[in-house]
């Protein structure tokens, strides 16, 4: 499973990226990782890949992306080109993606799940959780291979401070993920959002 | 066991699992996280911030003259701060195993040049060591102290960006400790030039000893030789050619320096055509052209600019691309990184910009200033070459130029041409961007921060007295967020008949201190705010405006500099009443 994490810097995709590495870890994955680093981190565009059971290139080649997890919308969109015919995203958002990708996002049959990640976290008390809320989301997906009980652990091990805040930012996203999943697998149109 | 580690962070356990009891190295992307994590997991290692590569490397050297295996570590041009002692010590060799990092940046991620330290080391005579993975780059640590004091050599290490920031699970060992090597003072082979002529020859006798072991180290491996393409590769471009051409005959150089001619000869003597496939220069394609193998595909194929990727091989080798399925271009406009909420910078580029002075600016953070919005920074070179560059500037006519260098680039250096401008006379006008912290790479400390790189309490360099002791007579220091303090001292130092410095005080942003620290962030008082918009004229991308037109702070971003509010004329910006977010 190729994934793609992208946002900004300060937005915590690199915590996102060890949780995700730390859970493929524990189910016994083969795993690469490449990340930013340095000056990409100041505000910049950042992303990185993970190539879960996968070979040892540091990049996912652009039309292999399997999932697009963004903690921005904008950071989203400049990360399509990454994604397979019939791929996921899961943005933090609160209205989905820009209206110009909606007709190849069609065409190509990506799906897209968008959440208010900010806006949940802050109400959870920290903007900063916002990334664990997108963890959260990630975890609901079916057809996200990595095991619920294995993002928990990982939680717990590089939690640090705010361990509780995090579950609690994790079980919000996971719990508006079934949600929405449920919503996109009986209605009729299978339209996303 | 296997652990999952960073590219440098496989270094670091390399370096601890082989018995280093000394490392030093300066902050630089992408090489700073080896250093990080000595000091983080591996303490035994003795790892240290030095005040230069330069130092780091000398500090080393005598470390390993002394008989300790020792690592430096420092990205590519931190390899030219160093070159003086890099070129020279094979001429003494070593005694325990020196092993120095040379961090390379294809693609100038966090550079401002693309240089190939291949070619320093064989100028210098150094060997080369080019690990492909994450295992890799532990694995080859290991062996290159091996190496080092087999041949007594120093050993380079080169990684790139892609290898030194990439993760992968890593097989780790135990830490083997090493006796110390007995030190015997010996002049002829560690002291004056009067005895270099007796080393000259031992320094080719050892690159020829290391390229007849090149010829059959394990480091260089050759894989399906039974295919019909032979490519030669090295580095990170071997997992592009695994991914691109899993089939092909690869002759993998894990040691790119000293090359082995008779393997190199054997291997293309197999095949019709050689595809060379080395990011960076033709550093091994000239060598085989060199001794004479001539049927070579290589950079007139691949190139020599940026960084390589399958689909860069795809494309070059015009094998069918996996297209992305996005046809249609879709424009999102360039995020690049800029100066974080609260910087302590801002203030002064915002000056600069007002006062319309040419700014030599310098290595750090603020290489940003040249940047929209505040484009107040006309040169930026190499470490230190801010003053320098102004003092010529001014040589050549120039009457309003500011140099601009941070505290930790000031103390790297900032110093001799500091000392050279007041005794050559100079004008010169400089601010010192004082924030104790090298804060591009991350908020590591240096000799005026007063912490070591373990974070112990260290001797605090004092800026001011060292400033006053080269001559300058006019030294001020300023609070940094007090904008109209700053703009009012600068302007003081331009006018001033004769060198002058100005200090702008204040942490870095990014130090664990200011993150974790308590306060209230400033919020926007409706009631009270005019719509004057002036407030957006200082930058911050805390403030947005809301649906009405007011402006709004992100209370999350919030730094509490005050600068927001120092410039609103109905003082609607206040102290929030409560504390906002839960700090993780």
């Amino acid at each position: 499973m190729n994934i793609i994490v992208a946002g900004l810097g300060g937005q915590g995709v690199i915590y996102l990226t060890r949780l995700l590495a730390k859970a493929a870890i524990i189910d016994k994955h083969s795993l690469m990782v490449s990340e930013s680093h340095g000056m990409s981190q100041r505000g910049g565009s950042v992303v990185s890949h993970l190539k879960v059971g996968g070979n040892k290139a540091p990049l996912i080649q652009r039309g292999t992306a399997d999932l697009l997890i963004s903690l921005d919308p904008d950071e989203a969109v400049r990360n399509l080109p990454f994604l397979r015919r019939g791929a996921t995203v899961l943005v933090n958002s609160e209205d989905g993606l820009m209206q110009e990708v909606s007709e190849q996002i069609t065409r190509l049959e990506i799906q897209v799940f968008s959440l208010p990640a900010n806006r949940m976290a802050i109400e959870l008390g920290s903007p900063a959780v916002a990334n664990v809320i997108m963890l959260g989301l990630t975890t609901a997906n079916p057809l996200f291979e990595l095991n619920y009980e294995s993002i928990l652990v990982a939680i717990d091990i590089i939690g640090s401070n705010g361990k509780e805040l995090n579950i609690k930012a994790f079980e919000a996203g996971f719990n508006s993920g079934k949600e929405k999943y449920l919503e996109y697998i009986y209605s009729p149109s299978k339209n996303s959002k | 066991m296997s652990e999952l580690l960073l590219g440098n962070q496989a270094i670091a356990r390399g370096a601890w699992e082989a018995g280093v009891t000394f490392a030093s190295g300066y902050p630089g992307t992408p090489s700073t996280e080896i250093i990080e994590t000595l000091a983080a997991r591996y303490p035994e290692t003795n790892p240290r911030w030095s005040a230069n590569e330069k130092v780091a490397f000398e500090e080393g050297m005598g470390a390993a003259i002394g008989g300790l295996r020792v690592l430096v570590t420092m990205k590519h041009v931190g390899l030219n701060v160093a070159a003086d002692a890099f070129m020279v010590f094979p001429y003494a060799g070593t005694n325990g195993g020196f092993v120095v990092i040379s961090a390379d940046d294809p693609g100038m991620h966090s550079s401002q040049n693309e240089q190939d330290n291949r070619y320093l080391a064989r100028m210098g005579k150094v060997s080369v060591l080019e690990p492909s993975e994450a295992q890799e780059c532990r694995d080859f640590v290991i062996e290159a102290f091996k190496l080092s004091e087999q041949f007594n050599a120093p050993i380079m290490l080169r990684t790139t960006t892609r290898l030194a920031h990439h993760k992968g699970l890593v097989e780790v060992g135990q830490r083997e400790e090493v006796p110390q090597r007995e030190f015997i003072p010996d002049p002829k082979r560690f002291s004056v030039p009067i005895y270099r002529h007796l080393r000259r020859p031992i320094v080719e006798q050892t690159i020829e000893a290391l390229r007849d072991y090149a010829e059959t180290s394990p480091l260089n491996r050759i894989e399906n030789s039974d295919n019909s393409i032979g490519v030669v590769t090295s580095g990170i471009s071997y997992q592009y050619v695994k991914e691109v051409l899993p089939e092909a005959g690869v002759l993998r150089l894990g040691m790119s320096n000293p090359l082995p001619p008779k393997l190199l000869k054997d291997f293309c003597s197999r095949y019709e055509t050689v595809y060379v496939i080395e990011e960076g220069e033709p550093f091994i394609e000239e060598y085989m052209r060199s001794i004479g193998i001539s049927n070579l595909i290589g950079k007139e194929l691949f190139g020599v600019i940026g960084e390589y990727s399958p689909g860069r091989l795809r494309e070059a080798l015009e094998i069918s691309k996996v297209p992305t399925p996005f046809t249609e271009e879709i424009t999102i406009l360039p995020r690049p990184p800029m100066m974080c909420v609260g910087c302590g910078h801002r203030t002064v580029f915002a000056t600069l910009r007002q006062l319309k002075t040419i700014v030599a600016g310098d290595i750090g953070c603020y290489t940003m200033g040249a940047l929209p919005p505040y484009e107040a920074e006309h040169t930026t070179f190499a470490m230190g070459a801010s003053i320098g560059t102004a003092v010529g500037l001014e040589r050549a006519g120039q009457d309003r130029v500011i140099a601009i260098i941070g505290d930790a680039t000031f103390i790297h250096a900032g110093i001799p041409p500091l000392i050279d401008a007041v005794y050559n006379g100079s004008k010169l006008t400089l601010v010192i961007l004082d924030n104790s912290a090298t804060g591009m790479t991350g908020a590591q400390p240096h000799p005026a921060a007063g912490k070591n790189a373990l974070g112990e309490d260290a001797p605090k360099l004092d800026l001011v007295k060292l400033v006053e002791a080269t001559g300058v007579e006019m030294v001020e220091v300023v609070d940094t967020w007090q904008r109209k303090d700053v703009r009012r001292v600068i302007s003081k130092a331009l006018a001033h008949d004769g060198p002058a410095v100005v200090i702008a005080q204040g942490p870095c942003q990014q130090l664990p201190d200011m993150k974790r620290r308590d306060f209230l962030p400033f919020v926007v008082e409706e009631e009270l705010c005019t719509q004057c918009d002036a407030c957006f004229k200082v930058w911050c991308p805390a403030i947005t405006r809301t649906e009405h037109g007011f402006p709004i702070i992100n209370t999350a971003e919030c730094t509490a500099c005050t600068v927001c509010a120092q410039v609103c004329p109905p003082e609607a910006i206040r102290l929030a009443e409560k504390p906002f977010a839960v700090k993780l």
